[in-house]
């Protein structure tokens, strides 16, 4: 039972911090592609914008993974 | 070595006369950027004028690169130079001239039959209703009392058309009609057929029926077509036959247009002219006396300073001479990441240039996130043929980044990890001993143990079973990543703004980072290995909470409530990089599970031909998909470590890149020495 719920948990801070990123990066992509049509030379600062929120789910990731090694 | 070159102002004063010789001399030497000169309205000087063979160069050039738009020619390097003497004497016969008017005489003749073509093409779908109709094209017109309305309709219009005094001609095969009506019935008829859905058509005028006209068409279509893909032929050839001459040229006129057009930017009065230029203090004095030995001493040559790296400096001279340009001072690997550097900005001439702390750690944490020695030999192969072929800066920099990635993930793969495509040499701490080499070579030859030769190479470290040690070493690397870059910050801001504002910005933010890590080290091993607050722990929050308060009230005095802001921001930076760990797990548990496919229906559950064949193609695919993740998360996450975590510590970037006026040749070899 605990290693089930801990598995769900597991699983939703993953998830969950995934489509919070994914939510930003939607956003920031799409203007960072719109920039870049404009200007190519952005490329390099679009995709630091673009990644930024990444961090979110490698949060999640990290969490997830030590939730997982105390089952 | 992290600094860009330091430069040197030079001012050459001359004859007006003498400009010419001056700019072919400069071109010659290849060393100096020049400054553009800013008519703003100094007395007697104004922006000079471009060179007497520039009219003529430019409208060759013009003219050549819309030849080559016409014949689709792409920049591309030729596999032999062509002799630059050759290709001026070919352009100075008039060549560009005489092949535009070979290839403007076979595009007209192509675009002459192209829009013959769409004229006949669009008469045949016109009358291509009309052949279901029994009447010949003069039977359309020609009537006293009658009006002729020909097109296609819907449906039947017979029923709309009753009590109308008419003659109707229908087809439902080409669903086309032609009514005839009294003269002054045309409205009524037009209004009746709209309800069938009426479409008009201009019945073109000719003889015979409107499928002995379609035939004729076919036949002039088919020779005017034949014409097109002739003179497509003809462009084609031309092209293979003139490339070489068409980038050589296009070379040889660009760089004279780009000499003759530079007199433009420099500052000329009634009888002489005065260039400002950035040259490589390292060189300056050699440039100096070659200039003066090439022009005779008829030049008047200053060195005017040698540019510190003071921001404050670059201000006193005024806008024009603020920023020097920057030329990097790496070698050939650092050179390769300078790519990256400029994705973002060209390093500025008072800050570090990045790319050398890039071609570091970026392939160490590459190497770490892969950490897998299959991969790892792909990636060193791969890196190495491209990097030896490549001559696009984008390849080159991708595959010598591929290359020493690939090393550190031998590296790791062997020695720490002890890994070959997902799967371990041996282990001793799972009962699961199937996903190792040696189980499954033990599968076969019974009785087999991994050489201790071998496990005693690596610590066979578990990704899965270890990840605490994992983690803890990411976060390490983070905070030691962090720490340089602060470091760096530090020395760009003391060169730049002094020693007082160094420690405000940058030593305020190294005291932070290491109060952070002393406080949360004591506080991890509370928490987490139940380890109690006493002695060494105790004080090492103590210290640490001091440094993080003292930080942050040196940040506060020059940066305000941002500092403040920021402080959390380095926390997270430094969890920013247990992404190493997170991106090696979810590769290494992909791999697994398809080695745990693979192996079950190679030998372990199905076997026989089927399990063989299908398990040796779950294999395959699984691999390279976890290749692709590689390349993909692997490289991506370890460049934004950098860009974002790293490079926000101390890089602002804007800087000008170093252009020196040079005759660059790719597709020509320089002309022979003029006799004088």
């Amino acid at each position: 039972m605990d290693a089930g719920l801990i598995a769900i948990g597991a699983g939703l801070a993953v998830g969950l911090a995934g489509l919070g990123t994914g939510m930003s990066q939607r956003d920031i992509g799409a203007a960072a592609v719109g920039a870049m049509i404009e200007d190519e030379s952005l490329f390099g600062k679009g995709l630091i914008l673009t990644v930024i929120p990444e961090t979110i789910v490698i949060f999640g990731l990290v969490l997830g993974i030590l939730l997982f090694t105390t089952i | 070595m992290l600094l860009p070159e330091s430069m040197s102002r030079v001012l050459i004063v001359g004859n007006r006369a003498r400009i010419e010789s001056t700019i072919d001399a400069l071109y010659e030497l290849g060393k100096a950027h020049l400054i553009d000169y800013i008519d703003d309205g100094d007395p007697g000087f104004s922006i000079g004028k471009s060179l007497p063979n520039a009219p003529l160069a430019s409208d060759r050039l013009v003219r050549l690169r819309a030849m080559g738009k016409e014949l689709a020619v792409e920049e591309a390097r030729l596999p032999e130079p062509v002799s630059a003497e050759e290709v001026r004497r070919a352009i100075d016969a008039n060549e560009v001239e005489q092949l535009e008017k070979r290839v403007w005489s076979i595009v007209d003749a192509r675009n002459d039959a192209a829009q013959r073509i769409s004229e006949l093409e669009s008469l045949k779908s016109s009358l291509q209703p009309l052949t279901g109709l029994p009447l010949s094209l003069e039977e359309y017109r020609g009537y006293e009392s009658l009006t002729v309305l020909a097109g296609t309709v819907r449906s039947d219009p017979s029923e709309h058309l009753e009590g109308l005094d008419h003659e109707l001609f229908h087809s439902d095969e080409t669903n086309a009609v032609a009514v005839f009506v009294p003269r002054g019935a045309k409205d009524e008829a037009l209004q009746a057929l709209s309800k069938a859905g009426f479409q008009e058509i201009q019945v073109p005028s000719g003889e015979g029926t409107p499928a002995e006209m379609i035939e004729d068409i076919d036949s002039q279509l088919s020779e005017l077509y034949a014409k097109r893909d002739e003179a497509d032929e003809a462009l084609q050839e031309l092209k293979e036959e003139k490339l070489s001459f068409l980038l050589a040229s296009e070379e040889e006129l660009s760089i004279e247009n780009d000499m003759a057009s530079t007199p433009l930017r420099v500052a000329t009065s009634d009888h002489s002219f005065a260039m400002d230029l950035w040259v490589p203090t390292a060189e300056v004095e050699e440039f100096r006396e070659q200039m003066l030995e090439k022009s005779d001493e008829l030049l008047h040559i200053d060195v005017l300073e040698t540019r510190g790296r003071d921001l404050h400096e670059g201000e006193e001279h005024g806008e024009r001479f603020a920023m020097p340009p920057s030329k990097s001072s790496n070698g050939p690997v650092g050179k390769s990441y300078e790519f990256f550097v400029n994705l973002v900005s060209t390093p500025r001439y008072q800050e570090s240039d990045p790319s050398i702390m890039i071609a570091f750690t970026w392939p160490l944490f590459f190497g770490l996130m892969v950490g897998d020695i299959g991969y790892a030999l792909i990636f060193i192969v791969l890196g190495w043929v491209l990097m030896n072929k490549a001559k696009a800066p984008a390849l080159k920099a991708l595959s010598t980044q591929a290359f020493f990635g690939g090393i550190w993930a031998f590296i790791f793969g062997m020695f720490l990890f002890g890994e070959l495509l997902g799967m371990h040499f041996a282990t001793d701490y799972t009962s699961d001993i199937t996903t190792t080499w040696e189980g499954i070579i033990a599968y076969f030859v019974a009785g087999f143990t991994m050489p201790d030769t071998i496990m005693s190479l690596t610590i066979n470290m578990g990704k899965f079973s270890d990840v605490t040690t994992f983690l803890k070493l990411a976060v390490y690397l983070g905070i030691g990543h962090l720490f340089f870059a602060f470091l760096i910050g530090f020395l760009n801001v003391k060169r730049q703004h002094g020693a007082a504002m160094a420690v405000y910005e940058k030593a305020s933010f190294l005291m932070v980072l290491t109060g952070l890590v002393l406080v949360a080290y004591p506080l991890t091993e509370y928490l987490l290995a139940d380890a109690a607050l006493e002695g060494v722990l105790t004080a090492m929050v103590a210290v640490g909470a001091l440094l993080v308060v003292v930080g942050g009230a040196l940040a506060f005095r020059v940066e305000g409530i941002a500092a403040i802001l920021e402080i959390p921001a380095v926390f997270g930076n430094i969890m920013s990089y247990t992404r190493l760990t997170a991106v090696a797990l979810s590769k290494a548990g992909i791999a697994l599970a398809f080695n745990h496919m693979a192996i079950f229906l190679l030998y372990l559950g199905v076997g026989g031909i089927v399990g063989l064949g299908v398990g040796f193609i779950v294999f395959m695919i699984g691999h390279i998909l976890v290749f692709m993740l590689c390349i993909l998360s692997a490289g991506l996450q370890g460049i934004r470590l950098h860009y974002v975590e790293m490079m926000s510590k101390f890089f602002v970037g804007g800087g000008t890149p170093y252009r020196p006026m040079a005759v660059n040749r790719f597709n020509t070899k320089a002309m022979e020495k003029e006799v004088n």
